[in-house]
């Protein structure tokens, strides 16, 4: 089902790329900006009405910003044809004539702007729905100024047109969910995640930075179109060792193997902010840099193939913890390392496009499912444990219509958005990655359907938990949704739409809108012939429906085991009691990260605090100051305050310095 | 007519005077007889260059001693007007006495 | 003119050492006119009659009486002697010490140039007309240094001007309201106090600097 357009293929990389200057991404990013600035040194003293008002429309802006650029870049791509590459606008100039050029510029190519359009688009949904969830929060103008400037650090992110300008968004993406993540910093396990994600995700930024820092001392550039046409002068060994730090900074800020930590923990932030670093803001980063640099994975198939098992590996480890989660947006926060994982998968095996459309529609559908989850929580008054809730489907349709088609989506049944981008990200890892790594998708996929089904069961099914019930006496006669939940329901809406039908926009032999917009980058600089070209048995016909097959087989058993089964019964998974523990656990590799390197790093800490600080640092600098203040106290009677002895030295030093100079003596 | 003694005599002289003025300045505790002293130095300091300026035969030393002369009214000016106004409220006019800036 | 020469340099050196020797401030100033008539006989001896008479009239003259003052505002309300003790120890000597390195300096610096200039008085050049005199004097005074001139003679406005502004602070307008009958007259007092200073200062600056030049 993925087609590359491989004739044209080597064509297209020979001509130079042609750019056209165009101001519209500067939109993108300037508008976000400035509502983030206007809402953090007004915003405490404008009324709620407008902060929500400035932080809407400043991403609203920045959205159109995105679809003018598009616009811009589609009527280019009429006018130019294959040599045109994108928009370019240059910020900031720098650097020597000669040297490396470091300068600042955006770039709208059809990747650029792909992502820019979910970030923004998604991001747009999020803002809205967040003026209803936030509402009230005595931090709200902190709340809108952080999520704009989440906006604008990931379009930054997405529209550099060097791996610097990138490195800058990529930095304060991880500085705005820092902020974001710790949002109720009055609560010790919000600030603990944000603590945790700011260091997971930046030892990824290391890196990305020593990834930049090889590729710049071979060609002399980072900027993305001329760093790509001068690969050709990289040693292999380079580009495969940039490669692997490349994706190990991808794997840091995507939550994938072995750096996915932080993931789980970073619910202690907003449900809306959840749903953006999840659908569109954050996590997505790594797969848009390793699409990006596709022809750096081109030249070197050992980093590519590290790509695609990080990818295919996270894509089963989070489907099958989030199995045996409990909490509701741990098991989505799992669904979405899983979901990044087959993202990898498909830019490690060569199909960018479907890596990239495999974004889109996961942006619509976990949005919708955080979206959904927020609106549930919101009822139940924080509650998150799926044990504590049930029997949900009556009070609440739309996040029951909501979820349904946002798991369906998910679990890759068809037509919803998820099964045309899976489809295609497993057609290409059978051809090009081999049957393990297809088989490691299929098997993800199976446990994908299992929990989405548990969740839906657990959620909606059954008798009602104590949480809903504690909700319903409550609320009396609240079994409807409050008039302040309107701003909520319309984007929950709107994405069970775009969820549904979002993956219409590539149906193969149908419809083609992605691979326009993306195949002109993805195979600009792919030489005919090249690892993409070569395909292994093409997918058998049987083989093809697979991986429905598999997501109905997982649907059936989660409904056998979870469905119409009493509260007990439910708490109780089908295993014994330590493999669920190890389940809820995330099987143990937080325990790991303690033992082998959080526990060490504090012991460390603790000596270095006791011996280094308190007896090497703290003795010497009150050493100096006490040997400065000895010093002075000497010096000090020099300043005796009578004249005539400072005259007399006045005078003895001039008359020395006469017999001296003049005289010889 | 000439002077009566060599320039090296004259110049002997007032190197005599200037340091019998510093040695009043160094050795006096009355603000007083230091101005005094220094005024000895302003003195010598003249009689230095009037003396130069007749070996050379040129007017310029006596008139820089001439500046230098309405300069040291300056000077003497003013630091009459330092003492009346630091040692009029105290009992004793004693430099020793004033050692507010002492370290 | 030998005789001149060792007797003015004597009482010069010998109203320096009174200087530095007297008991009172009035013994010390009579001594420093002692020290001012023998540098002005030297003057004199050097041919440089204008400076001779200016030696006198400035110093001998405005600054001495200056002294004078000073001494009888102090005296009026205490001794204006040093105390009986010397609180630093060894200044006496390294005082005099001192004095004795800066004249072997001075002495050391000079010795060498005038031994070459020569050592007999009637090595002396031969006197020009009208050296020394008032009229020669003023010419080369106003043609070649008339910008030093007035350097120095706003050096002086200065220094009357920051006369006035120390020794003029004494009573400040707080004390003449508690004095007089109301506080809108010490406003008025110490409204008048300041600027009546600094235009005497100004008009004095104004009219030495019209002296001198003349």
């Amino acid at each position: 089902m993925v087609t590359q357009p491989q004739g044209s293929a080597a064509d297209a990389a020979g001509a130079a790329a042609l750019f056209v200057q165009s101001p519209w991404p500067a939109v993108v990013l300037a508008a976000p900006l400035a509502g983030a600035l206007i809402l953090a040194v007004w915003g405490r003293r404008m009324r709620p009405r407008a902060v929500a008002w400035v932080g809407v429309t400043a991403v609203a802006v920045a959205l159109a910003g995105a679809v003018a650029s598009l616009a811009r870049y589609l009527s280019g791509r009429a006018a130019l044809g294959e040599a045109f590459a994108g928009l370019r606008w240059p910020l900031w100039p720098f650097g020597e004539p000669g040297g490396p050029a470091v300068g600042l510029g955006l770039l709208g190519d059809g990747l650029s702007l792909w992502f820019a359009l979910i970030v923004t688009g998604v991001g747009l949904l999020i803002h809205l729905y967040s003026v209803g969830y936030m509402a009230g929060d005595p931090g709200f103008s902190r709340y809108f100024a952080q999520l704009n400037y989440f906006i604008f650090a990931m379009s930054l992110l997405v529209t550099a047109d060097s791996l610097v300008g990138t490195i800058i968004g990529w930095a304060n993406v991880g500085l705005a969910s820092y902020l974001l993540i710790g949002f109720w910093y009055q609560r010790e396990d919000a600030r603990a995640a944000a603590i945790k994600a700011f260091l997971v995700t930046f030892s990824g930024e290391l890196g990305l930075v020593l990834a930049a820092a090889l590729l710049a001392s071979r060609t002399g550039t980072l900027a993305y179109y001329a760093l790509f046409e001068r690969l050709g002068g990289v040693p292999p060994a380079m580009l495969t060792a940039a490669g692997l730090l490349l994706l190990w900074g991808a794997a840091a800020k995507s939550a994938q193997l072995p750096l996915h930590v932080w993931l789980p923990d970073a619910m202690a932030g907003p449900t809306p902010v959840s749903a953006l670093i999840h659908a569109a803001t954050m996590v997505t980063a790594g797969v848009y840099l390793t699409a990006r640099m596709y022809p750096l994975y081109e030249a070197a198939p050992v980093a590519r193939s590290a790509v695609a098992w990080v990818g295919a590996l996270s894509a089963l480890f989070g489907a099958l913890v989030a199995c045996g989660q409990t909490d509701i947006k741990r098991v989505l926060a799992y669904s979405t390392m899983s979901q990044i994982g087959y993202m990898l998968l498909g830019v490690g095996v060569a199909a960018e496009a479907a890596g990239v459309f495999h974004f889109f529609t996961q942006a619509f559908f976990k949005a919708l499912l955080f979206l959904a989850a927020g609106l549930i929580i919101h009822r139940l008054a924080g509650e998150q444990d799926m044990l504590r809730m049930g029997g949900l489907a009556g009070s609440m349709r739309l996040a029951l219509a909501g979820y349904l088609v946002g798991a369906l989506a998910m679990m890759g049944i068809p037509p919803f958005s998820g099964f045309y981008s899976k489809e295609a990200i497993l057609e290409a890892a059978w051809a090009r990655g081999g049957g393990v790594l297809w088989g490691l998708g299929v098997a993800g996929a199976l446990l994908t359907a299992f929990y989405s089904v548990r969740m839906l069961a657990l959620i909606f099914g059954g008798p009602p938990g104590p949480a809903v019930r504690a909700a319903a006496a409550q609320g009396g006669a609240g079994h409807h949704e409050p008039a302040a939940d309107r701003a909520m329901a319309v984007p929950v809406a709107i994405l069970t739409v775009l969820a549904a039908a979002g993956g219409w926009v590539w149906v193969p032999g149908r419809t083609a809108w992605a691979p326009a917009v993306l195949e002109p980058f993805f195979s600009r600089f792919r030489e005919a012939g090249g690892p993409a070209a070569v395909h292994g048995a093409p997918l058998p016909g049987w083989a093809a429906w697979l991986p429905v097959a598999a997501a109905v087989v997982g649907a059936l058993g989660a409904v056998a085991v979870y469905a119409g089964a009493s509260t007990p019964a439910r708490t109780r998974l089908a295993a014994p009691a330590p493999v669920a523990a190890a389940w809820g656990a995330g099987l143990y590799v937080d325990h790991g990260y303690r033992r082998v390197l959080v526990q060490p790093a504090l012991r460390l800490a603790g000596w270095v605090s006791r011996q280094v600080e308190a007896g090497g640092i703290d003795e010497a600098v009150e050493g100096v100051a006490a040997l400065a203040a000895g010093a002075s106290r000497w010096l000090g009677r020099l300043q005796g305050g009578f004249v005539r002895r400072y005259a007399l030295v006045v005078l003895a030093t001039a008359a020395v310095l006469v017999l001296w100079v003049v005289a010889g003596v | 007519m000439t002077p009566g003694a060599t320039l090296g005599a004259y110049l002997a002289v007032a190197a005599l005077l200037f340091a019998i003025g510093a040695m009043g300045v160094l050795l006096r505790r009355s603000p007083l007889a230091m101005l005094m002293s220094v005024e000895i130095m302003w003195g010598a300091a003249g009689l230095a260059l009037v003396a130069a300026a007749r070996w050379w035969l040129d007017m310029s030393g006596q008139v820089v001693a001439l500046l230098a002369m309405m300069v040291a009214a300056a000077e003497v000016a003013i630091g009459l007007a330092l003492v009346v106004a630091i040692f009029r409220p105290r009992e004793r006019v004693d430099v020793d006495d004033v050692r507010d800036l002492a370290g | 003119m030998t005789v001149l020469f060792f007797a003015a340099s004597a009482v010069a050196v010998a109203g320096a050492l009174g200087v530095v020797a007297a008991r009172t401030p009035v013994h010390g100033v009579l001594a420093m006119l002692a020290n001012f008539s023998g540098l002005s006989a030297l003057f004199l001896s050097l041919q440089a009659e204008f400076m001779a008479v200016a030696q006198i009239i400035v110093y001998a003259g405005a600054v001495m009486v200056l002294f004078l003052f000073v001494i009888s505002l102090l005296s009026a309300r205490n001794r204006p002697a040093e105390g009986p003790e010397d609180r630093l120890r060894w200044q006496v000597p390294a005082g005099a010490a001192t004095a004795a390195a800066v004249a072997a300096a001075i002495l050391s610096a000079v010795a060498g140039p005038s031994a070459a200039l020569g050592t007999a008085a009637a090595a002396w050049p031969a006197l020009p007309e009208g050296y020394g005199g008032v009229e020669a004097f003023g010419r080369l005074l106003l043609t070649s240094y008339p910008f030093e001139l007035e350097i120095a003679g706003l050096v002086l406005l200065v220094a009357l001007v920051g006369v006035m502004v120390i020794v003029g602070r004494r009573v400040e307008p707080a004390e003449i309201g508690a004095e007089a009958a109301g506080p809108g007259e010490a406003e008025a007092a110490g409204a008048l106090r300041r600027p009546h200073g600094a235009e005497v200062g100004a008009a004095v600056g104004a009219a030495l600097t019209e002296v001198e030049r003349r």
